[in-house]
């Protein structure tokens, strides 16, 4: 089974960790760049990162929580916002696992995430389904 | 910001997204289903392009309809099916009107979103929604 030596290792309410980043306009341009990101107006004007920008954290967090763990694939995404990512803030990520089940052959990882400011503030909330893969040694 | 023109009937299609969806050198450094290889040892055509890049896309899409309200009131659920965006595939997101209530900050819509790559294979469905 894809993943199998990892995957049982992987406890429920197992925490990932936590993550700190500085929306530093470099860091916000180099995303835009990435992303390919339309709308100049919101950095520009607005001081505002694109939504969504510390998402890609989420995986290399999960990726760190599980040593040999190299490959994966997102099944479902799930993000509720509620504040912007200002430019030049300071943003906290934190996250755990809240399941974990086996379908089709396939071994799937779900993942909570709570992505706050300096003050403690909400700004997003994720849940994400990943596909675990192994590597073939 | 927020789109002008659309008639906020059920089963209208806010203004799609295209896109080339691009698989970035850097994240292929920690995952390899990024890489030509290592994607065509599971059968694919190339490197996979991530799901949080297809993700950008949407909510690049919904940003530019719903405007800054997306940042206070956006909810997005998707799930990413059939056999994904390769490296260089032109891909489109799309959102459709289903239904939308009243709250206390003004109406709630909700959309169909979706996104098919060049083949018009859907390649991401599900649900957003945003006050507007």
């Amino acid at each position: 089974m894809a993943g199998s030596d990892i995957f049982e290792t992987i406890v429920v309410g197992m925490i990932i960790g936590k993550s700190d980043l500085i929306l530093n306009r470099n860091t916000v341009d180099n995303y835009i760049n990435l992303v390919q990101w339309g709308k100049a107006e919101l950095v520009d004007k607005l001081g505002f990162a694109p939504p969504g920008m510390t998402i890609d954290q989420h995986p290399i967090m999960e990726f760190g929580m599980l040593p040999g763990s190299k490959a994966a694939i997102w099944a479902k995404s799930e993000h509720q916002f509620y504040k912007p990512l200002k430019l030049g803030s300071k943003i906290s990520i934190s996250g755990k696992v809240i399941d974990k089940y086996t379908k089709r052959g396939k071994n799937y990882i779900v993942a909570e995430f709570e992505t706050r400011d300096d003050m403690g503030d909400l700004l997003l909330r994720s849940q994400e389904t990943g596909i675990l893969i192994e590597l073939e040694k | 910001m927020e789109s002008p023109d659309f008639d906020p009937k059920l089963g209208n299609e806010i203004p799609p997204l295209t896109k080339i969806a691009l698989t970035p050198i850097k994240p292929a450094e920690a995952n390899p289903i990024h890489t030509d290889e290592y994607a065509r040892q599971l059968g694919m055509r190339g490197a996979l392009v991530g799901g949080l890049m297809l993700l950008s896309y949407i909510l690049e899409m919904l940003y530019s309809f719903f405007g800054v309200k997306w940042f206070y009131y956006g909810k997005i659920n998707v799930s990413f099916i059939g056999g994904g965006a390769i490296n260089g595939d032109s891909v489109i997101a799309h959102g459709t009107l289903i239904s939308f209530e009243q709250e206390s900050d003004g109406t709630r819509l909700y959309l169909d979103v979706w996104m098919e790559n060049q083949a018009g294979e859907k390649i991401v469905v599900g649900k957003a929604s945003c006050v507007k």
